[in-house]
């Protein structure tokens, strides 16, 4: 009997404490309402969004926004120094600047979210379907993500548009073929991890079919690195699309694209540095907002090495 | 009376955090004499380790200390943080618990014990060399030679905390303190550690400050106990008086979950209910108010002292010290 | 450990056989016929019929698809990767002969990439949260934003025609090495930068780190050799696996600086639309990559013995075989 009383209250104090222990045992992090709100209350995230929303806008409005067609030429007016007319000044052929760059962000940006969007969904659904059906077809698709992985991702994209040739399509299908792995090979892996979890295995001991599974459980659990992972490969899609339409295998002339932009200052650079200076530094600006952003989100994620 | 070599005064310990300051040590005040073995004794979160930390200030930066911590005179708080490093190693040599992890994966044990020697003594790589063996050999490895080119990995537990011993020791030190060196490692390896422990105070004149959550431990070890709760010292007595003549409720309850293999079961029903206090809310008046089966009103309001009221400097912080039944009447009382 | 080795050697077979196919397949999907452009180029006039049969022999490009991809494995085992379009060497020998100048360019910007990466990381972590990390926490993020093609420009804006201290172009000694070294390696510093930031954190707050205190040791030796020295082994390990990352940007460098390396080959070769390069060039990139990785994971294993089963099993989570 005595045993009874005397055991009592030391339960109750272990499940207090247990409730004291709540940070620990904290639901996913995407689970948490409070994701937005701590990402917007991170300097470093706020800046990176700032940065890409305002981007993205003036890349959405360029047609309203630009004094001029960026194509169109006017060979008496080459290099012109910034004036009102053309804030900016022109480039080597008289194109309005600012209108080129103007456009060029409608170009290079949506290119690089819409790429990397479409790269992001591909990944992950193949990271769900290898992670989910394990066996033989999880063994092929690994055996396919190993042999993609051996290259570096920019040096496949290179190969591949240069077999194919230049130009947007191309590029787009080089891009495609050479990212998914990146996302599968996450995606899998925390599935992987997330099977195990007890909440998922109480789930298939009740009979839920593995699709909803997926759909309820592990997408939550998936959905937060695979954001950080979006930011900083987009980021990188950017810079990476630029860099094949400086090396004149993306964008062709005359059509206005950052990369390509830098590309056609190369040959003035020595009289018009400038024609250079704008379109990097753009571009630089552009990929530090997708660093900000994925930095910042990485640190509310996984906050113990901040 | 002779100055102690180590006197603490007032010891708080506060970290800041963004939920509240923790209070991890609550005005502690002990001292420890020349070549003395004291053991600390208090459940995890007691503050003890914490206070064995404060003491040579190898928390981290963000601890608000306070208090005095006078080694031969010298307060320690408020030495230069440049002069701090002649006395960690030199006079007052560490050991702690989880010894494999203690020492630094990429270095040879032999290396590590030279880096200690000739942080604080100039001689040449070759007689800190010998010296290294020398204590190697003192703290009881077999074949110094080979085992001070092992690196910490192949070593086991015990053989890790020896390492560690021999390192503490190895600027002879006037104080040791070892944190819950045993803690995690075989009960016949933890007596055989705690016999070396005594072997080199009693050899050298090493006052040793041992910290552990383990009562029964200081029986072979200590002279002198000091027993911790919620970052307190709720009693302290030499080991004769304080196995002798417990005067604390939180010590019986210690003492009363000390398990004898024959009595474990008995013993056990009658173990402290309750966890101990968050450092974050400690509870008003006594601490231990909140377990104590004796709970009176004063003690809800009222801090007690920690007051001398027996032989020996028996001390104890109960507002009912001396004046309460003994643990053995006590079960006759609440059945 | 060598049982462990032996595993993974095996394992690089269907790997390597992948590649290959990747290789062959991606040289093959290209448009047009380089057999006809190469016949027309070096005779001046379109082949009959029986020529380009010939020439097609010539270079071992007949016969049915996959007869033409076992022969092109073949020939590879035995280090034969076929012959050039646009030279009519071998491939093999282009590919080697541009090999040291791309290692030469890849190994120095790693060195400086390190070499920047080390102490700024340092600081990072001992100024933690404080103003000289959120500073360098934007400056490396910045870094990693700066394409290396136009900060290539910036360079040599700077250093050839504002400064005139360095040669803009061309390849030579160690002053032609200085701005294509640095345009390449500077972004890979700013990553291994917040890897050395996050690394010695850690190890920072490692109990040994603690012991090296308590043993007195003055801070500049308890950071310098008991932090940084135990937190290099990550950052070194990615530098590694960095390495190949930086042979493939590299194409971008040496075209700018007009360095002859095997990524301008690359380039050369895209634009002349020399198949057999490309497709030589994938399987031998690729081939260095895959021993790359092994040799960095053996020697991890070697190095630090302490990666027991449980990370393996770890790894095998996320992928990594």
């Amino acid at each position: 009997m005595s045993e009874r009383v005397d055991a009592t209250p030391a339960t109750s104090a272990a499940t207090a404490s247990a409730a004291g222990g709540e940070l620990q045992d904290a639901p996913p992090a995407a689970l948490r309402p409070s994701l937005l709100r701590q990402l917007l209350g991170d300097r470093t995230a706020l800046l990176g969004l700032l940065i890409l929303v305002v981007l993205g806008l003036l890349a959405l409005l360029a047609p309203w926004l630009s004094p001029h067609d960026p194509i169109a030429q006017d060979v008496l007016n080459r290099f012109a120094p910034p004036s009102a007319a053309h804030p900016l000044g022109t480039d080597h052929l008289g194109r309005d600047e600012l209108s080129r760059l103007l456009h060029g962000g409608r170009t290079s940006l949506l290119t690089a979210v819409a790429l990397g969007t479409a790269i992001l969904l591909i990944g992950t659904a193949v990271g769900l379907v290898s992670g989910f059906a394990g066996g033989k077809v999880d063994g092929l698709i690994m055996r396919v993500i190993d042999v993609l992985l051996a290259f570096p991702n920019f040096l496949l994209v290179l190969v591949v548009v240069g077999a194919l040739g230049p130009g947007m399509v191309n590029l787009a299908v080089a891009f495609l073929v050479a990212g998914w792995v990146g996302y599968a090979r996450v995606v899998r892996g925390l599935v992987l991890v997330a099977r195990h979890q007890p909440y998922v295995e109480a789930a298939h001991a009740l009979g839920f079919g593995s699709g909803r599974i997926a759909i309820r459980h592990l997408l939550p659990n998936v959905y937060a690195p695979v954001m950080v992972l979006w930011t900083l490969r987009t980021g990188q899609l950017l810079l990476a699309f630029a860099a094949l339409s400086f090396l004149g295998l993306g964008v062709q002339p005359p059509t206005a694209e950052w990369g390509a932009m830098l590309n056609e200052a190369r040959e003035a650079f020595v009289r018009a540095p400038q024609l250079m200076i704008y379109p990097g530094i753009v571009i630089t600006v552009a990929a530090l907002g997708f660093n900000l952003l994925g930095d910042g989100l990485r640190d509310v994620l996984d906050p113990k090495l901040r | 009376m002779t100055r102690p070599l180590l006197d603490v005064r007032d010891l708080a310990v506060t970290f800041p955090t963004d939920s509240g300051p923790i209070h991890a040590v609550h005005r502690m005040s002990f001292s420890i004499g020349s070549g003395e073995r004291v053991g600390i004794v208090g459940e995890s979160g007691a503050g003890k380790s914490v206070a064995a930390l404060a003491i040579t200030r190898l928390l981290a930066p963000s601890a608000r200390l306070s208090g005095q911590v006078a080694l031969d005179g010298t307060d320690l708080l408020q030495l230069p943080r440049s002069q701090l490093r002649h006395v960690r190693g030199e006079r007052i040599g560490m050991v702690f618990q989880d010894p494999v992890t203690c020492l630094s994966p990429r270095m040879s044990v032999g290396d590590q014990l030279v880096e200690a020697i000739r942080a604080h003594r100039g001689v040449p790589r070759r007689a800190a060399r010998d010296r290294a063996l020398d204590l190697l050999r003192s703290v009881g490895i077999p074949d110094p030679v080979l085992w001070a080119k092992e690196y910490p990995h192949r070593l086991s537990g015990g053989m890790a905390q020896r390492v560690m011993i021999a390192m503490a020791i190895s600027c002879d030190p006037e104080l040791l303190i070892a944190d819950e060196p045993t803690t995690a490692l075989d009960v016949t390896i933890e007596a055989q550690i705690i016999d070396l422990l005594v072997e080199l105070s009693e050899e050298r004149g090493t006052a040793v400050m041992l910290i552990t959550h383990d009562l029964a431990l200081l029986a072979r070890f200590a002279e002198r106990i000091l027993v911790t709760y919620a970052g307190s010292i709720v009693e302290q007595g030499t080991v004769g008086t304080l196995y002798g003549r417990p005067s604390h409720p939180y010590t019986w309850g210690l003492m009363q979950s000390v398990t004898g293999v024959n009595e474990q079961r008995r013993r056990r029903l009658t173990a402290i209910r309750g966890a101990p206090p968050s450092a974050r809310a400690i509870p008003p008046g006594c601490a231990f108010h909140p377990r104590c089966p004796y709970v009176q009103e004063v003690c809800r309001r009222e801090v007690p002292e920690l007051m001398v009221h027996g032989g020996d400097d028996h001390a104890s912080a109960c507002h009912f010290a001396g004046q309460l039944a003994r643990p053995e009447e006590l079960r006759e009382v609440r059945p | 450990m060598l049982a462990y080795a032996g595993r993974r050697v095996l394992y690089l077979v269907p790997t390597w056989l992948g590649l290959s196919l990747l290789a062959f397949v991606i040289g093959d999907l290209a448009p047009g016929d380089p057999v006809r452009a190469y016949f027309q180029r070096t005779q001046g006039r379109p082949p009959t019929e029986a020529e380009l049969a010939q020439t097609r022999v010539e270079f071992g490009v007949d016969g049915s698809l996959p007869e033409r991809y076992l022969d092109w494995v073949g020939g590879a085992v035995q280090g034969d990767l076929g012959k050039s379009f646009s030279t009519g060497r071998p491939v093999l020998d282009e590919l080697l002969s541009r090999l040291p100048a791309t290692l030469e360019l890849a190994g120095a910007a790693m060195l400086v990439a390190l070499a920047i990466a080390v102490p700024v990381g340092t600081v990072a972590a001992l100024y933690r949260n404080r103003l000289a990390d959120q500073v360098l926490r934007i400056a490396s993020l910045l870094g990693a934003s700066l394409p290396g093609f136009f900060l290539a420009y910036l360079l040599i804006m700077l250093f050839s025609l504002q400064l005139g201290l360095l040669p803009a172009l061309g390849y030579g000694d160690l002053r032609h090495l200085i701005m294509p070294a640095l345009a390449l390696g500077l972004a890979e510093s700013a990553v291994l930068a917040r890897l050395m930031r996050s690394s010695l954190l850690e190890v920072l707050g490692e109990n040994y780190v603690r012991t090296a205190r308590a043993k007195g040791l003055p801070e500049w030796q308890v950071v310098g050799r008991h932090g940084v020295g135990n937190s290099l082994n990550a950052v070194m390990t990615e530098a590694a696996l960095a390495f190949a990352t930086l042979l493939a940007l590299s194409a971008i460098i040496e075209q700018i600086f007009v360095w002859p390396g095997i990524g301008r080959l690359v380039l050369e070769a895209i634009s002349q639309r020399d198949y057999s390069v490309i497709q030589g060039f994938v399987l031998f990139a690729g081939t260095v990559f895959v021993l790359i990785n092994l040799a960095v994971d053996l020697a991890y294993r070697w190095l630090d013995p302490r990666v027991t089963l449980q990370s393996e099993r770890a790894r095998t989570a996320v992928g990594m075989p």
